[in-house]
């Protein structure tokens, strides 16, 4: 466990003495809160529209979970994560072999799956601090007094499912973003089959959908898409969780087998 | 030509210094048969020797000759092909947890992180061989002592000259005190004083531990190494003490051994 630390210690510390993580973050919350602003205009038209047309039983059904908050958390960031997280995590191993410092790890008393979890959990303490930005959502809400109108208080439990789903997704964006630094190493070949990767997961539902039979179920189940809703809606979903679970444990060891691979040949 | 400013004052061969260390004859590294392809060519090719405790190996050859090949599969970061490689007793392929413990490694290029100032990357380094909690800065502090790197030890290695990054290398190799050193080229990038410094410094370690030292500097090895291993073309050529070496070729220099032998 000491390397592992030691290895999450050291990612992190190149993380934040270089201006990857800030330029990720800054960019991270300019466009989540872009995204945030614009729900919360659409939800101010949508109840001074119902407000007018003495509408109060659609009035009623006006909250900011449903037309803010969920949207936000299970959609849009995750659009963000897709395209974000392949850049953070391409360097991990890519810029080891290609910088030669792989050497180190290589020579030292370390296994192959300490050096990837230890890489790994500095990428998904990246996703948690962008979790933490995006917590401050809900607070802002509460703070200007969303609970106190007509529009009912913050399901706070519904939100932290939200929260609890895109770090979900966010850990596993980041074990394949792993993985396809580990195949290669040249970083923006990583990053770009990372995407491609992962975009691939998220378009499988459609094309699953389009299909009838076993095949079409297969794929949507693959799909990252086909178990996020559950978070959407506030319910824990066991097999959701287990999906995303066995989705990053295949990645990381994947990963693990392309680490061990150099050693044995 | 940098070699020539310690040349005429240090003839007096490190023979003297080295043979006055008491050696054991333990072997703590044996290699045989040895081989290695790279594709279909051949990097190193039944290349064997063994090394015994407190020795220093000079590993001579051109460049090419397959000498990092041969040390990279020592610190377990390549298989061979053919052979084995075994360091205190334990095969390097099929127990490398065991080897690496006991091995400390410096590649040709110092693996080191640019963005990490000096000490973070010694930290690191450390936290690799499980060198952690209260002992971690002594350790630290040891080995910066020792490679002569305590003044640059809160500077990002991005900002230092290579002599510097080379040293901080060493220091990284030296962590854990390891039983073997492996220093493939350890003097390249440095100036003058920095040379005669580290090699100082391995001489030193001689004795204590044992040293595997790469280079295609022949005054390097007459400076530190008691033995000597010659490669050429993936071959072992001579595999000798320094003083016999020039005693079966004599009236030759060194360098006129080193290119008759790795001519053929």
């Amino acid at each position: 466990m000491k390397q592992v630390m030691g290895i999450l210690n050291k990612e992190l510390k190149i993380y934040f003495t270089t201006p990857v993580a800030y330029v990720v973050f800054a960019l991270f919350t300019v466009v989540a809160s872009l995204f945030f602003w614009s729900f919360l205009q659409r939800f101010q038209m949508e109840s001074a529209q119902f407000l007018r047309y003495q509408r109060p039983e659609m009035l009623d059904q006006l909250n900011f979970n449903d037309r803010v908050l969920t949207p936000l958390y299970v959609g849009y960031v995750q659009i963000i994560f897709l395209f974000v997280l392949p850049l953070l995590t391409m360097r991990l191993i890519a810029e080891e072999r290609k910088t030669r410092t792989m050497e180190l790890l290589l020579s030292s008393p370390v296994r192959p799956w300490q050096i990837i979890l230890g890489k790994y959990l500095s990428s998904v303490v990246m996703v948690l601090c962008m979790g933490a930005i995006c917590a401050v959502y809900p607070l802002l809400l509460t703070v200007f007094g969303a609970g106190s109108g007509d529009n009912g208080p913050l399901d706070w439990a519904t939100v932290g499912m939200g929260l609890l789903g895109l770090v979900l997704v966010g850990s596993t964006c980041c074990a394949v973003g792993l993985f396809t630094s580990s195949i290669t190493d040249n970083q923006i070949v990583a990053a770009v089959i990372g995407m491609m990767a992962l975009l691939f997961f998220w378009v499988l539902r459609g094309i699953g959908q389009g299909m009838e039979g076993p095949l079409g179920e297969v794929l949507s189940y693959l799909s990252i898409l086909s178990h996020i809703e559950s978070f959407a809606r506030g319910i824990f979903n066991l097999t959701d969780c287990i999906y995303f679970f066995s989705f990053i444990t295949l990645a990381l060891f994947l990963s693990t087998r392309m680490v061990e691979s150099q050693r044995w040949t | 030509m940098v070699e020539a400013t310690s040349t005429p004052t240090s003839q007096p061969p490190p023979a003297q210094g080295v043979a006055g260390i008491p050696q054991s004859s333990q072997v703590m590294v044996e290699v045989s048969g040895l081989t290695k392809f790279y594709r279909d060519v051949p990097a190193i090719q039944d290349v064997s020797f063994s090394v015994r405790k407190g020795e220093i190996l000079g590993f001579l050859g051109p460049n090419g000759a397959g000498k990092s090949t041969t040390m990279r599969i020592l610190a377990g970061c390549i298989p061979a092909s053919r052979g084995t490689a075994k360091i205190a007793g334990f095969d390097v392929f099929e127990s490398p947890m065991e080897t690496k413990r006991r091995v400390g490694y410096l590649p040709e290029i110092p693996p080191v992180h640019p963005d990490l100032s000096v000490r973070d990357q010694l930290i690191f380094a450390a936290s690799l061989k499980g060198i952690t909690g209260p002992t971690l800065k002594d350790e630290i502090d040891r080995v910066a002592r020792r490679a002569v790197i305590t003044s640059v030890m809160d500077r990002l290695i991005q900002n230092l000259s290579k002599g510097y990054r080379q040293r901080v290398g060493l220091a990284q190799a030296l962590l854990g005190d390891p039983d073997v050193l492996i220093l493939d080229e350890p003097t390249v990038g440095l100036d003058p004083r920095q040379i005669n410094e580290v090699r100082e410094l391995i001489r030193e370690l001689g004795g204590h531990h044992t040293v595997i030292l790469s280079t295609h500097i022949l005054q390097e090895v007459t400076m530190t190494c008691q033995r000597v291993l010659v490669v050429a073309e993936g071959k072992v050529v001579a595999d000798d003490q320094l003083k016999d070496l020039t005693a079966k070729h004599p009236g030759k220099s060194l360098e006129e051994i080193f290119l008759h032998l790795t001519a053929q």
